[in-house]
């Protein structure tokens, strides 16, 4: 629908389309001339409107023409419109619109003004040392930091919507000559695709983007840190900024990834590395470790050397239940403390600790419902599973599913079922690259930056997983 | 070619999964008919199959990256062409049984004393038939990761036994007859005809600068592996290495590390598992890639499951008979694998279409 020159016409169908408390509709003079401002009072920087767009048009004496008058506001995105429906996104988006009576076009200017939390340190993903800025809700601010750190004309942001309600600004982001194009396409169409009333989180977006929908593992990267996205942009991803979220998708996305942390990096590699082999470690312990511990119990006890056998047996023989229904029992214990610990107001905080870990914990014991070892085991475990925040979801699941082969079948179930998920990780590919590279298919270039960490200034290409355009990093050594 | 494979993937199958299947009745069985020079017994199988492997090699360069069934069917019609796959699937279901029975009492011996082995193996059949619906693609990418837990576990267990070998057991180096050695190979060739996996690979990998010699090299590395592993076993057991079944738990029980720092060789047992399940699973799978080319299975899953289900079935009604079952096919089933595995693929030398000019 077009704008007409009746503005009472004009602003009776804004009205009707728009129809809100929160919509202000502001009248006043241009010369003799009646016009209206047109903006949502929450988005909106009212002082901006007063001072930078009316105070200036009412400057003019009698009405002239819109592109003069729109080249009288001393503000950036001053725009023309003619229709009433592109009146409608730019206002709900926090513009204010200008219409005046006479005039079959209007001005659009972008005077958003929402209230955004401060850059801070991202509460995940924390190093000792490295950058302490961290991704918020506002893309603005987020794309601000990103160019901050990539100051590259190769940089492309390429600004999408999606939610038919919620109209969220997604911007995708590349390095043109430097990312695989045929990623770029793919990921472009994918998210030219999404249909959906709202978009609340990226994660919402990171879904309509998993290529196997029902996958237990995860499919995308995510990072509230701009100096990650910057160094998984330079190795050949894209990133996907969503209006709205302070996490930032990246993909292709390699199991790998999450047992790399930003400090790896900025630390010594013998540091690093040590790192690195201990998350490898923790990650083992808490998937497998309540599952073998119920295994050995039941079936092998010839696994258990001798004298922790004699304390096992020494701390169960009052116990009535068997290992697994114990551990079974510990390990729900446990998530539901976890869940509720999230959950809850922190000033209870205090009360839960006591509670789980006294009455829990303590009397449990001390009742002969639950033995010492298992709760050691299981502490190790719920300790461990947090070495890599990311994989919880995933690993926590395996960890009941481990529980409940090994409590069933044992040892051999749970070599099975590890044989099993190499075959099927290694047989995944997530947008080209394969799930577990660089082993398998095993990669040499990579490894350098695998679960063994090469020195930083010694990697000359890029990471070949990621099929990147330009595949050499850096000279080494000047050559 | 959708199933794809590279060079590296085809070596890393060879030294990982065809070293695995040979460590645990082998050398038990070939020590039983050629005494302490029973590892000659083992290098003439690995001579054999490796002029198959050599062969199969120079197919490859002579038909230009053709698969096996496309050779057939250019020189001798498609029927042929399904008819041979018919037998080779049929050639690769037997020659998984043995390995599987095998795995099956070593679970049942090495893991649970109290326990029936085979209910709990037969879960064995649920992977095999996910990595038989994965196809050769899988092979390669669990073979990348698997080269890595066969080597672990058996530098662990080389590592153990050796300080308790007496390699003086060894001699004389030919100490028993010709002819029993030459029978000890015949009655352990089961557990050989490897080169026939490369057969099946054929197109389904791309030539790269020195493919053949990196694939020999392979080979040869694990008929090393398996060569030394059966002389350290035999240096550890002497005479007695005809009662030694599943080796990898009885060749480290003596080493003075178990006693002061627990039983590490389970460890080594783990990774040992792991690997040997793939290994195991790789002759159902290629049963189940002939199967799909001669019959029009719409769905690969349900070849999939077809075979491996009709494997648990055998060995489910053959748990109680698997002397028999293992004598009839040491006896009379050997011939026509090594007839399918030795034989058939020099027919090809008669072919003469198809072949791609220098």
């Amino acid at each position: 629908m077009n704008i007409t020159p009746e503005l009472d016409y004009n602003l009776k169908a804004l009205k009707a389309i728009l129809g809100s408390d929160d919509i202000i509709f502001f009248e006043f003079t241009v010369g003799d001339v009646q016009a209206a401002a047109i903006y949502v009072d929450s988005i909106t920087d009212k002082e901006l409107l007063g001072l930078e767009v009316i105070a200036p048009l009412q400057k003019f004496e009698s009405l002239t023409l819109v592109r003069n008058m729109a080249k009288s506001i001393t503000l950036a995105n001053v725009k023309i419109k003619q229709k009433i429906n592109e009146c409608v996104d730019d206002i709900l988006s926090g513009h204010a619109v200008i219409l005046f009576d006479g005039k079959r076009k209007g001005i659009s200017v972008d005077l958003k003004k929402f209230q955004v939390r401060a850059i801070s340190e991202p509460p995940t993903g924390l190093s000792v040392r490295g950058p302490r800025n961290g991704f918020n809700e506002s893309i603005q601010s987020n794309l601000s930091l990103l160019r901050r750190y990539l100051k590259s004309s190769d940089l492309k942001v390429e600004i999408l919507t999606a939610g038919k309600y919620t109209k969220t600004a997604i911007a995708f982001t590349y390095i043109e000559g430097l990312t695989n194009p045929t990623l770029v396409k793919k990921v472009r169409e994918k998210l030219k695709k999404i249909n959906i009333d709202g978009i609340p989180d990226s994660s919402y977006v990171s879904k309509f983007l998993n290529e196997r929908k029902t996958s237990l593992f995860k499919q995308s990267g995510a990072t509230e840190r701009p100096d990650v996205l910057m160094e998984r942009m330079l190795e050949g991803r894209v990133g996907i900024i969503v209006d709205g979220s302070p996490f930032v998708i990246t993909l292709p996305y390699v199991l790998l990834e999450d047992f790399q942390s930003a400090e790896d990096y900025y630390v010594s590699t013998y540091r690093a590395n040590l790192l690195r082999f201990l998350r490898v470690i923790a990650i083992v312990f808490s998937i497998f470790l309540p599952g073998l511990f119920v295994a050995a119990q039941l079936f092998h006890l010839q696994l258990i050397p001798l004298n922790f056998l004699l304390t096992i047996v020494n701390g169960i023989k009052d116990i009535p239940f068997s290992p697994s229904i114990e551990m079974f029992f510990i390990l729900l214990t446990f998530e539901i403390l976890n869940e509720t610990s999230v959950r809850m107001p922190k000033y209870v905080g205090m009360a839960l600790a006591v509670v789980g870990a006294l009455v829990l914990g303590e009397t449990a014991v001390n009742a002969g419902i639950v033995s010492t070892p298992a709760i050691l085991i299981m502490a190790l475990s719920g300790i461990s599973i947090y070495a890599i925040p990311e994989l919880i979801e995933t690993n926590s699941v395996l960890r009941f599913v481990i529980l409940i082969i090994s409590g069933s079948v044992g040892v051999y179930g749970v070599l099975l079922f590890a044989a099993f998920l190499i075959c099927y990780l290694s047989t995944q590919e997530n947008y080209g690259s394969p799930y577990i590279a660089p082993y398998s298919p095993l990669i040499f270039n990579d490894l350098q930056d695998g679960l063994y960490m090469d020195n930083v200034i010694g990697m000359e290409k890029r990471p070949l997983t990621f099929r990147a355009k330009n595949k050499i990093r850096q000279k080494v050594d000047g050559k | 070619m959708t199933e794809k494979i590279n060079v590296r993937q085809i070596c890393f199958t060879f030294t990982a999964f065809t070293t695995v299947v040979k460590l645990l009745v082998m050398p038990a069985v070939t020590a039983g008919f050629a005494k302490e020079s029973f590892w000659i017994s083992a290098a003439l199988n690995f001579l054999a199959d490796g002029m198959v492997l050599l062969f199969v090699l120079h197919l490859n360069d002579k038909y230009g990256g053709k698969s096996l069934y496309e050779i057939i069917s250019v020189n001798v019609g498609d029927k042929t062409a399904k008819t041979v796959y018919l037998f080779y699937g049929i050639f690769f279901f037997v020659k998984a049984y043995v390995p599987l029975i095998e795995q099956k009492n070593y679970i049942e011996t090495s893991l649970y004393q109290t326990v029936s082995g085979l209910s709990i193996f037969i879960l064995f059949f649920v992977f095999s038939s996910f990595f038989s619906y994965k196809s050769i693609r899988a092979i390669g990418r669990c073979a990348d990761i698997s080269i890595w837990l066969t080597i672990f576990a058996y530098v662990i267990l080389i590592s153990l036994a050796v300080p308790s070998a007496k390699f003086s057991e060894l001699l004389p180096v030919i100490g028993v007859k010709p002819s029993e050695i030459g029978v000890g190979a015949l009655k352990s060739a089961m557990w050989y005809a490897d080169s026939s996996y490369l057969l099946f690979m054929l197109g389904h990998f791309k030539k790269e600068k020195h493919y053949k010699k990196k694939i020999i090299l392979s080979f040869v590395a694990a008929a090393i592996a398996v060569i030394f592993f059966i002389m350290v076993l035999y240096a550890e057991f002497g005479p007695l290495t005809v009662r030694q079944f599943f080796a990898p738990i009885r060749m480290g029980k003596y080493s003075v590390a178990l006693a002061n720092i627990g039983r590490i060789d389970y460890i080594a047992n783990f990774a040992y598992i792991i690997s040997s399940v793939y290994a195991t699973a790789i002759p159902l799978l290629f049963s189940t890639y002939c199967i799909l080319k001669v019959f029009p299975i719409k769905h690969r899953i349900f070849a999939a499951i077809g075979v491996n289900a009709l494997m648990a079935i055998i060995m489910i009604t053959t748990e109680n008979v698997y002397f028999y079952t293992f004598g009839f096919i040491q006896n009379y089933l050997i011939w026509f694998i090594l007839f399918m595995a030795y034989v058939l693929p020099f027919l090809t030398v008669f072919f003469n279409k198809g072949r791609v000019s220098k």
